[in-house]
């Protein structure tokens, strides 16, 4: 069946059933490999996007179903990834393995369009369901506080990877 | 010299070639004897036995200034895509702003085991790795020398240049790295390593390698790991053997 989902801001006309998973769509599809699937039940958040700027998880959401809506990717966060939570993450050097730090960075970017300034309550009830593996919540917190701090004109310090004794992002 | 050997408790003996790139600059591959003794302790890789040294390193300097250091092991959130290459940039004596990194392919014909399991990549690569960067240096410090016809001892090194401070005189590695090509490599088991009070890179909190990429959901990733994934069942064929080399040094 040809549905036409509005991927990024570009409509993509795909030949696919009606009930297939998003996440089927944008990885296989439309090879959009950076939203990842984690457990397949919507219980992760590794393939969180956006749908009309809402954090959703694409591994349970039928194509039929956004086939109208704005959708996001991690790829379409923002055009040079400057995104305020990217420049913040680098920043943190919050990721480890990384896997589930695209939901997570699409998780914070809805948080923050809703909630400028949240608070620690805030965070962990909206990234609640964003699982990380390795376990870097503390600075995934730390993180978004420093986003809401950017986009709210703060001046990012992102240094590129030169080493430094400053201490780690864990002890802010 | 004194002679230190790592958590193995194997005796590897390694050596290094030095090929020119084209277009100018030094290709390093340092080669290590095969797991022999790896196997003989409990560790079966299920890999053909080897009867070429394996490689463990490559690192290249193009006359840029840039050293490309190729990362033999997988890396899977451990940060051994950062760390291994720290060890040589740290002996190289060159500004981590200039390192790239590059992951090796996944190829036992020519690395043998590139595993992850076992805690085992630090202890066992912290003095081979940094052996190779040493013996880069010593061989840059060396066409630096013979360029100026001075002695090397009287030669130093800081952030990827070589100064002789007597005659104010400096070259970067990058233009050096032509003429190194030449030198002969020193023998890794007793090559001069920095006193850890001189580390610069080792010890210091050095972003994730490839952070950017995580960041802009790059597809950096192999399969999601299914439970029969080759690595899970790598992982945990290796972790009793790795386990069985590690104890007696527990």
């Amino acid at each position: 069946m040809p549905i036409t989902l509005k991927v990024n801001g570009t409509p993509r006309t795909l030949d696919v059933p009606a009930d297939m998973p998003l996440l089927w769509a944008l990885r296989d599809e439309l090879d959009l490999k950076g939203t990842k699937f984690g457990c397949g039940i919507a219980r992760c958040g590794a393939c969180t996007v956006h749908v009309n700027g809402v954090a959703t998880r694409s591994c349970n959401t039928p194509v039929s179903r956004v086939a109208t809506a704005d959708i996001t990717t991690i790829e379409g966060l923002s055009p040079d990834g400057l995104h305020a939570v990217q420049q913040a993450w680098e920043e943190l050097d919050v990721p480890q393995c990384g896997y589930c730090q695209a939901g997570q960075m699409m998780g914070a970017a809805a948080l923050l369009a809703k909630t400028p300034k949240p608070t620690d309550a805030e965070i962990d009830t909206a990234l609640n369901t964003n699982l990380c593996r390795c376990a870097t919540y503390i600075r995934i917190r730390n993180a978004v506080h420093r986003a809401a701090e950017i986009k709210s004109g703060a001046k990012p310090a992102v240094g590129g990877s030169t080493p430094s004794k400053n201490g780690s992002p864990d002890n802010r | 010299m004194t002679t230190q050997s790592d958590m193995t408790g194997v005796s590897r003996r390694g050596f290094l070639r030095a090929t020119a790139l084209a277009g100018g600059g030094i290709l390093l591959a340092s080669y290590a004897e095969p797991l022999e003794a790896l196997e003989r302790l409990g560790l079966h890789t299920g890999l053909p036995p080897m009867a070429d040294p394996m490689l463990s390193a490559f690192v290249r300097i193009t006359p840029d200034g840039i050293v490309t250091i190729t990362s033999k092991n997988p890396e899977i959130g451990q940060g051994i895509k950062t760390m291994l290459p720290m060890l040589i940039a740290e002996e190289l004596d060159v500004d981590w702003a200039n390192v790239r990194v590059e992951q090796a392919d996944f190829d036992p014909t020519k690395y043998q085991a590139q595993i992850a399991g076992g805690s085992t990549a630090t202890p066992t690569n912290w003095l081979p790795q940094r052996r190779v960067g040493a013996a880069a240096r010593a061989m840059l410090v060396s066409a630096a020398a013979a360029q100026w016809n001075v002695p090397a001892a009287e030669l130093e090194t800081e952030k990827g240049v070589v100064h002789h401070r007597a005659s104010k005189r400096s070259a970067t590695y990058g233009s050096l790295a032509s003429a190194a090509v030449s030198v002969t490599p020193p023998d890794l088991a007793t090559v001069p390593l920095k006193d850890p009070k001189k580390f610069t890179i080792i010890g210091t909190r050095t972003k994730t390698v490839g952070l950017r990429d995580i960041l802009m959901g790059k597809p950096m990733f192999g399969m999601p790991g299914y439970p029969t994934s080759c690595l899970s069942n790598a992982y945990l064929l290796l972790v009793p053997a790795l386990r069985s080399i590690a104890r007696p040094l527990l």
